[in-house]
């Protein structure tokens, strides 16, 4: 079978397997609207309050409930045994780790994008920085899967990983934080928000090329203690 | 010079031996250092003429932030050795660097806050510095909690030196996004202290106490590292017969 | 010395508390560095010692 035959088959496994949880699928977007909705009850419902938060509640949100799901992504796989399966095929591990990575953020991070601007909405968010909720989401999420995958691989064999899961992760979220809520800021402003996206391009750039070497590690050192 | 130099150096019984003759040197002068440094900060120099005589908390506040950010790097170092050649000395080197680190970078930010208060008026400005270095602070959190977490040291140190060098690659890009959100949300702040150059009466004790502080965190990671030596190596000959446990 | 008698010292016109205490956390710290290792040092040497006083009364009951 070919490498891209190989990677294709465990994406659509992935796919199919998320698919069939429901639960699995559902609950990491109703956890991002429900957090998004806390921050109105807490801080008041002045509209102009909201619209300062807006961006920066949608952001965390969604990077929230990334986290939420990250814990689940080799869980299952390395409890059933498949995970040291994988790692044997001749398929290299940080492709595998890779592919995983893309079927989880297709699961994940994509539907919360498209649900994003909903939230920008009830925050009174102008409509001219819905695409920058949208764009700075889609550059984003990726890479918060990205760095969350380290985190989870390194977790995985851990039997309360979820807690330390978010000790390790949360602190590297930040960059991608900070640019993507700054994009949505200079949106809302009516500044160019280009330049904030191309920074968030080239993180995504540096995450895609160091990452999967890093989840590639942290799995082998997971399963082989 | 003969690669087997490197090699003996990196022998946890050489180790023992040689940090064993330079530690009190090492002690000595940390402990010269920083008395001196400490004591002539805070007894004979001049108040600053912007911020009276709180300034007096930088002769404590520069030196542990600078070795909060050096352990770190030292850390991440000693981290790849450890894990691209197998080091076991340079796995020990990380599990101590951890908690020295943080306590210093705890230290940083508590002085820096308590600085802040007669200064700014505020015990906790988010400033680009302090918050830079609280999350510098979460970085160490999670490498000891990660390294606690594991069962096994051989596990553990393999994990915390993957999570190292992805928090190393990292700091630099975390610095730059928490300076430039800094200058974004400018309104906020206020800017720490304005470019000024600094005393001679000063400057000297200042580095006398970074120097100082430099060598007390080199000395107790000696006696850190030692300690962990013992502990590691408790079956092997040398060991037992420097113990007087050899039967 | 700069500060005139002790009461200046320790008031430092009124920046005293925040001066002293940070000085105090400081001396702290350090302490802490330095008696973490000795009590681990002292921990593991008695243990080794402990562990081959067992071995010994072991190997002479055999």
């Amino acid at each position: 079978m070919s490498l891209s035959a190989g990677l294709g088959v465990i994406l659509k496994r992935d796919l199919q397997l998320a698919f069939r949880n429901r639960g699995d699928l559902i609950n990491p977007l109703v956890f991002f609207l429900l957090v998004a909705s806390l921050f109105p009850l807490g801080v008041g419902p002045s509209s102009d309050v909201l619209l300062i938060m807006g961006g920066g509640v949608v952001w965390v949100s969604a990077l929230l409930a990334n986290l939420l799901a990250m814990d689940s992504l080799f869980r299952s796989d390395y409890e059933d045994g498949s995970l040291e399966q994988l790692m044997l095929s001749p398929t290299p591990l940080w492709m595998v780790a890779m592919t995983k990575v893309l079927a989880h953020w297709l699961v994940t991070g994509l539907p919360i994008t498209l649900l994003a601007p909903v939230i920008a909405v009830m925050f009174g968010l102008p409509s001219q920085a819905l695409p920058a909720v949208v764009m700075t989401l889609l550059l984003g999420t990726p890479m918060l899967s990205l760095i969350g995958a380290i985190g989870a691989g390194l977790t995985v064999g851990l039997r309360k990983g979820g807690i330390l899961l978010s000790l390790l992760t949360l602190p590297l979220y930040i960059p991608v934080l900070i640019l993507g809520t700054g994009a949505i800021d200079a949106a809302v402003n009516e500044l160019p928000w280009h330049a904030h996206l191309m920074w968030q391009g080239v993180l995504v750039v540096l995450g895609v090329t160091f990452a999967p070497l890093a989840i590639g590690a942290s799995l082998r050192v997971s399963v082989s203690g | 010079m003969k690669w087997t130099y490197f090699h003996r150096m990196a022998s946890p019984k050489w180790f023992y031996d040689f940090s064993g003759k330079i530690l009190p040197w090492v002690g000595v002068l940390a402990l010269v250092l920083v008395a001196g440094g400490l004591t002539w900060g805070l007894l004979f120099t001049q108040p600053d003429y912007l911020q009276g005589n709180s300034y007096r908390i930088i002769f404590l506040h520069v030196p542990s932030a600078s070795l909060a950010m050096t352990v770190y790097v030292g850390l991440a170092v000693a981290a790849s050795i450890g894990f691209i050649w197998k080091i076991k000395l340079a796995d020990m080197a990380v599990s101590c660097l951890a908690p020295i680190g943080a306590s210093f970078c705890a230290l940083a930010l508590v002085t820096g806050a308590i600085w802040g208060k007669p200064t700014w008026g505020t015990w906790w400005v988010w400033d680009a510095r302090l918050t830079s270095m609280l999350i510098l602070l979460f970085l160490y959190f999670g490498l000891i909690a990660l390294r606690e977490a594991f069962d096994s040291r051989e596990t553990a140190s393999r994990a915390c030196a993957i999570l190292a060098m992805v928090g190393v690659v990292n700091i630099p890009i975390i610095k730059y996004s928490v300076e430039w959100w800094n200058t974004l949300h400018q309104g906020s702040t206020i800017r720490i202290t304005e470019e000024s150059t600094m005393a001679m009466e000063m400057l000297i004790p200042l580095l006398m106490s970074i120097a100082g502080f430099y060598l007390f965190c080199l000395f107790v990671f000696l006696l850190r590292i030692r300690a962990e030596i013992l502990s590691r190596e408790q079956r092997t000959k040398w060991v037992r017969h420097l113990l007087g446990a050899n039967s | 010395m700069y500060f005139e008698d002790l009461n200046a010292l320790i008031s430092m016109d009124g920046h005293g508390p925040y001066v002293w205490a940070c000085y105090g956390l400081g001396m702290i710290v350090l302490a802490w560095n330095l008696l973490t290792p000795l009590r681990q040092n002292r921990a593991v040497a008695a243990d080794i010692q402990r562990r081959a006083r067992r071995e010994r009364v072991q190997q002479s009951k055999q």
